[in-house]
């Protein structure tokens, strides 16, 4: 019944009402020459009302006149019917072509990519980096991309690091999720070897793991010489010598300061700027006009829009203009020479690393030289100088 | 009814032969369903419809349907369906 009435539906078909007295005779005549008719009905005297195919009206209106009977049309239905109005409404089914077509195209592009699992050692960048490699990255054709289990091999290639990692697409978005590799304990090395001197210093403490001390408290050392050696007393037997050694180190510094600085600092005055930014490109929406300011600090803030874990490309951007003053700082020779130290500190640890232990500080000679402090420092630190020799 | 030579030669095929009687002679199959839905086969023209009363010719005669709020569900050359609260069927030779 259902298809039946999809069939009629397809091909269109017409509500209409006969009048006259000689109806059963016109649908025995029609009917004879293949016209259907459905539901038919009678509605008044000599009126009836019926359902039949749009493409029989016209053989129908020839034996309208031979029969004396009347016709008018109360509902046209079906797709030819739709059509016709559809093509006087161009721009409205434009619409709705356009509307899917590009529901279609935007839900055929990656829009989001996603990594989890438990990163330990490897960076989220990097395997967003691999991924967009292989092709996973934003924009990119989900129908271009091959089958998850390619592109799973392709990412574990990129990053040996990985143990496994397994690539879903899930409608717009594609989900990473990786297992690294515990990377293996490496197994104590049983060479023979001495521990020696990296660099000059005074012995603080030694402590030797295997191998025997071969200096004592309070001495000097020099680079290469051997603190804690690998053969035994006997002199023969040689073992994998392991131990610490910690050694106060000297170092001179020399650095010069600028005794005048300019700080800046916020006016508490500020204008902003409304942007809608359409993946990424700004478009200007309120705050017109020029910033009033000499000396801005610009911020922006974004804010998008998410349904559940999908963010629409289109985000709405507060640019805020803060005027800045700058402000003139004059150091004194002290506070210039405390400055000095703290360089001094910051750019040894990052030379010989965070465990080393300053021990002593202090200026050896400062000058004052066009505006500048140029100082000397000197710096004694306690560092770990054993360093293994095969 | 005047029978002819050939009729009596299909009707007595039909009977020999065991064959149902329609197919061969020509005759109206009318298959009523409860009280609402009729199906005639074979029939030769609607000769009055009213939403009361429905007249349709046979090939010998005619039948009447009698009932309220009577409509051809489907009409074709060969069948009629009809649908309604039918009270009546006559059957004219």
């Amino acid at each position: 019944m259902l298809g039946r009435w999809l069939l009629d539906f397809w091909h269109g078909y017409v509500v209409m009402s006969l009048r006259g007295e000689r109806v059963p005779e016109l649908l025995n005549r029609a009917t004879e020459q293949g016209i259907l008719f459905w539901e038919i009905k009678q509605v008044g005297e000599n009126v009836y009302r019926l359902k039949m195919h749009r493409k029989d009206v016209a053989r129908l209106r020839a034996l309208l006149s031979k029969t004396r009977t009347r016709i008018r049309f109360e509902r046209k239905r079906g797709v030819p019917f739709l059509a016709w109005r559809a093509r006087r409404r161009k721009f409205f089914v434009a619409g709705a072509l356009t509307f899917f077509i590009s529901l279609y195209a935007l839900t055929s592009f990656v829009w989001e990519v996603e990594v989890s699992g438990d990163l330990q050692r490897l960076q989220q960048e990097r395997i967003l980096q691999a991924a967009s490699e292989i092709g996973i990255h934003r924009g990119m054709r989900i129908g271009k991309l091959p089958d998850t289990d390619i592109l799973q091999n392709q990412l574990l290639d990129k990053i040996p690091e990985l143990f496994w990692a397994g690539v879903q697409i899930q409608g717009t978005k594609i989900s990473i999720q990786v297992v690294e590799k515990v990377p293996g304990i490496e197994a104590p090395s049983n060479q023979p070897q001495n521990i020696v001197a990296s660099k000059k210093g005074v012995v603080k403490q030694i402590q030797p793991h295997r191998g025997v001390a071969m200096v004592k408290r309070e001495t000097l050392v020099v680079p290469g010489q051997v603190l804690i050696s690998g053969t035994l007393d006997d002199g023969k037997t040689r073992v994998h010598a392991s131990g610490v050694v910690k050694a106060a180190v000297w170092y001179t510094s020399k650095l010069t300061v600028a005794l005048k600085t300019s700080r800046k600092a916020f006016t508490g005055e500020a204008v902003e700027k409304q942007f809608l930014t359409f993946f990424g490109h700004p478009v200007q929406i309120w705050g017109y006009g020029k910033v009033p300011f000499e000396n801005v600090e610009e911020t922006s803030e974004d804010k998008a829009l998410k349904i559940g874990d999908f963010v629409f490309p289109i985000q709405f951007r507060t640019t805020t203009y803060q005027e800045v003053e700058a402000e003139q700082v004059t150091l004194t020779k002290e506070q210039a020479e405390e400055e000095a130290l703290r360089l001094a500190r910051m750019d040894l640890q990052g030379k010989i690393g965070e465990d080393a232990e300053f021990t002593k500080q202090k200026v050896l000679r400062s000058t004052i030289k066009d505006g500048n402090l140029e100082v000397e420092v000197f710096s004694e630190v306690l560092e770990n100088i054993g360093t293994p020799q095969g | 009814m005047r029978t002819t030579w050939s009729q009596r030669v299909k009707k007595l095929a039909a009977e020999l032969l065991d064959v149902p009687k329609d197919s061969v002679l020509d005759l109206p199959r009318i298959t009523l369903i409860g009280g609402m839905q009729l199906y005639v086969e074979n029939y030769r023209g609607v000769k009055e419809f009213r939403d009361d009363l429905l007249r349709l010719a046979l090939s010998q005669g005619e039948l009447s349907v009698h009932g309220k709020e009577l409509t051809i569900k489907a009409i074709f050359p060969a069948e009629v369906v009809i649908e309604g609260s039918i009270s009546g069927i006559q059957y004219k030779e």
